[in-house]
């Protein structure tokens, strides 16, 4: 793997048993992220956008094939060694931002510095800087059910770049909302992936999110139908 | 620690649902105490006094009396003059017993007829008032609830007809010289207590009895054919229809317990299916499935905790009063048929908080950890999405 290549996919194959024998997600995919992409998978639903990028995010395991994600082989990480993976590394925004809603916007956002075990200090202050990245420092103390479908989406991208991690997993991260909060949150990934030089992967197949990408792979029936390496 | 401090967060987040479930646990915590304080009272109070008005230091009996078949006592009586010394000191206190008919009101009625000493000195037992001097007729004393059962009053005359020792019939007149509240039905339901020497020549019985009762402390060094009953003996009785009596008690005690377990399957089990999309985005975010197993089984735990601690708060007012003033049960005791005061002082131990304190949050834990398998075997990428799909067998 070149020290620059994030993710290496390597004839990677994914089936999910079923009664009548397995269903194949992912049918040999060879693919390479390099450190600052903004790329995108797309393709229809049930493509196998979201198990690719499950697989990438340590959250799944390839059937056959390898996967490698910053240097680790996902293949070969126990469950406790692809949390402590995600923990640091990744940080995961849902399509339906899956926060907690027994917490505050504040705490959603500190839940993975509490895992990354910073002091309290610490926290705060990354916590602040993430929620004024995503301009939402004034509804820290909100619930998640008071706020509206692009403030909560904000707050699950707040939640995910607050550890400043290498790599960030959007799964249709703007499927839920309307087309200016779908611009106003595209805007911000596409500034922290600038600024920060964070990695982007989305899922998606919002025609928004894909004018926007550096680099789209299409995925068709669980293959790889193309690869536009020439925005990148 | 951190798990500690998530779970606590999780529950303080739930705010109102929390708050509810601990109460509810708290409740149960106090109702089980109190309900076991309950029972220990009546226990208690039933046995001190059984003993204060019936069993004193325990009995000598004669070996044919038998209390639970009283229908022929004509072979169970002997002489006690091998003890009169003790039976002079109030060592001893004679009591002799024979069946009778007796006819309030013209009706017949059975019951038994029981001499006791006017000036014994063993029992709290209204026996002085025997002591009334009455031409030819008899004074009796008798209990409520034999007074309710013939429907007399105080003063009322009757006729109470008997056999002496060849099996003669015989009948005199008595009057009902003092009526007593009692709450030891073993010497009030069915009987009829008049002097002893009174009853020792209506049968021909002189100096004879069924049973002594000893003085606490007191034994016979040579009983000969006296049967010895100690008071523990006697009181075990009691104990055994209480805890004949608290199997009733226990089904209600386990619908307790079951409550509890309830409030927190609630939240712990069926949180598996309201939070599997929370499960799979803890997961997402770096934890194990196997810590989020932990932090539910501690949260459930913590409720257990929570509502103990709350328990204690509530509790302890709610015991202390009810221990001081007692509880008032009115007539429903009597209907209990049990020897004891409608005003019931429960009786709480250290011990027997403990153990339903222990016992409880025991139980809170076991159903706390019933998450754990299935958590670990939810698959997390469906997790995130709300979905319900099981690892099958084997799956990585």
């Amino acid at each position: 793997m070149k020290e620059s290549e994030l993710i290496t996919i390597d004839h990677l194959t994914k089936v999910y048993p079923t009664g009548t024998g397995g269903f194949k997600a992912l049918k040999d995919i060879n693919l390479t992220f390099q450190s600052g992409e903004f790329s995108g998978v797309v393709g229809p639903s049930g493509s196998g956008k979201t198990t690719l990028l499950n697989i990438i995010g340590t959250l799944d395991n390839p059937t056959e094939g390898k996967a490698s994600v910053l240097g680790r082989s996902v293949n070969d990480l126990s469950s406790k060694e692809a949390a402590r993976l995600r923990n640091h590394h990744i940080g995961f925004i849902f399509q339906t931002y899956n926060l907690l809603s027994v917490y505050t916007v504040y705490e959603n956002v500190e839940f993975p510095l509490l895992l990354l075990d910073y002091s309290s200090d610490k926290r705060e202050k990354m916590v602040m800087d993430a929620l004024n990245w995503v301009n939402l420092a004034d509804k820290k103390n909100f619930r998640p059910s008071q706020l509206s479908g692009g403030e909560s989406q904000r707050v699950a991208i707040a939640r995910a770049i607050v550890k400043k991690p290498e790599l960030i997993l959007a799964d249709e991260p703007t499927a839920n909302l309307d087309a200016k909060n779908s611009y106003l949150i595209l805007e911000i990934m596409e500034k922290m992936n600038q600024e920060l030089g964070t990695t982007f992967i989305f899922a998606t197949h919002d025609d928004k999110v894909m004018k926007s990408l550096k680099r789209t792979i299409s995925l068709e029936d669980g293959r790889v139908a193309g690869d536009d390496l020439a925005k990148a | 620690m951190l798990l500690f401090k998530l779970a606590y967060r999780n529950i303080r987040g739930a705010g109102l649902r929390s708050f509810l479930n601990i109460l509810v646990m708290s409740i149960i915590f106090v109702l089980i105490v109190w309900m076991q304080g309950l029972y220990e009272g009546v226990t208690v109070q039933a046995t001190t006094d059984m003993i204060r008005e019936d069993v004193a230091g325990g009995h000598y009996r004669h070996p044919a009396y038998d209390p639970n078949d009283l229908v022929d006592l004509m072979e169970a009586h002997q002489s006690y003059q091998p003890q009169q010394k003790a039976v002079d000191r109030h060592d001893l206190e004679p009591v002799l017993m024979i069946n009778a008919s007796v006819y309030p009101n013209g009706r017949m009625q059975s019951a038994l007829l029981k001499g006791i000493r006017p000036d014994q000195a063993l029992l709290d037992f209204p026996a002085h008032e025997l002591k009334t001097q009455m031409d030819g007729v008899i004074p009796a004393l008798i209990g409520k609830r034999m007074a309710d059962m013939m429907q007399v009053a105080l003063g009322d005359e009757f006729i109470i007809q008997w056999r002496d020792r060849q099996g003669t019939f015989d009948a005199a007149t008595a009057r009902i010289v003092h009526i007593m509240t009692t709450i030891v039905p073993t010497i009030d339901a069915g009987q009829i207590w008049i002097p002893l020497k009174r009853l020792q020549e209506m049968t021909g019985m002189t100096d004879e009895a069924t049973y002594m009762i000893a003085r606490p402390g007191f034994q016979l060094q040579d009983p000969q054919n006296w049967e010895y009953y100690s008071q523990d003996e006697l009181v075990h009785s009691i104990v055994n229809l209480m805890e004949t009596k608290s199997s009733g008690g226990m089904f209600l005690y386990l619908i307790l317990l079951l409550m509890a377990m309830l409030s927190i399957f609630d939240t712990q089990v069926l949180a598996i299916f309201k939070r599997r999309k929370e499960i799979g985005t803890l997961v997402a975010l770096g934890m194990t499935q196997k810590e989020v197993s932990r932090l539910f089984t501690l949260e459930g735990t913590m409720f257990g905790l929570l509502g103990a601690a709350l328990a204690v708060i509530l509790g302890i007012p709610i015991c202390l009063y009810t221990w001081r003033n007692g509880i008032n049960f009115g007539p429903v005791m009597d209907s209990f048929n049990l020897a004891v005061s409608p005003i019931i002082y429960p009786i709480y131990t250290p011990e027997m908080i403990a153990a339903t304190f222990i016992l409880v949050l025991f139980l809170v834990m076991v159903i706390s950890g019933i998450p754990a398998r299935k958590i670990a075997s939810l698959r997390p990428t469906d997790a995130i999405a709300g979905r319900r799909i099981y690892k099958v067998r084997g799956e990585k």
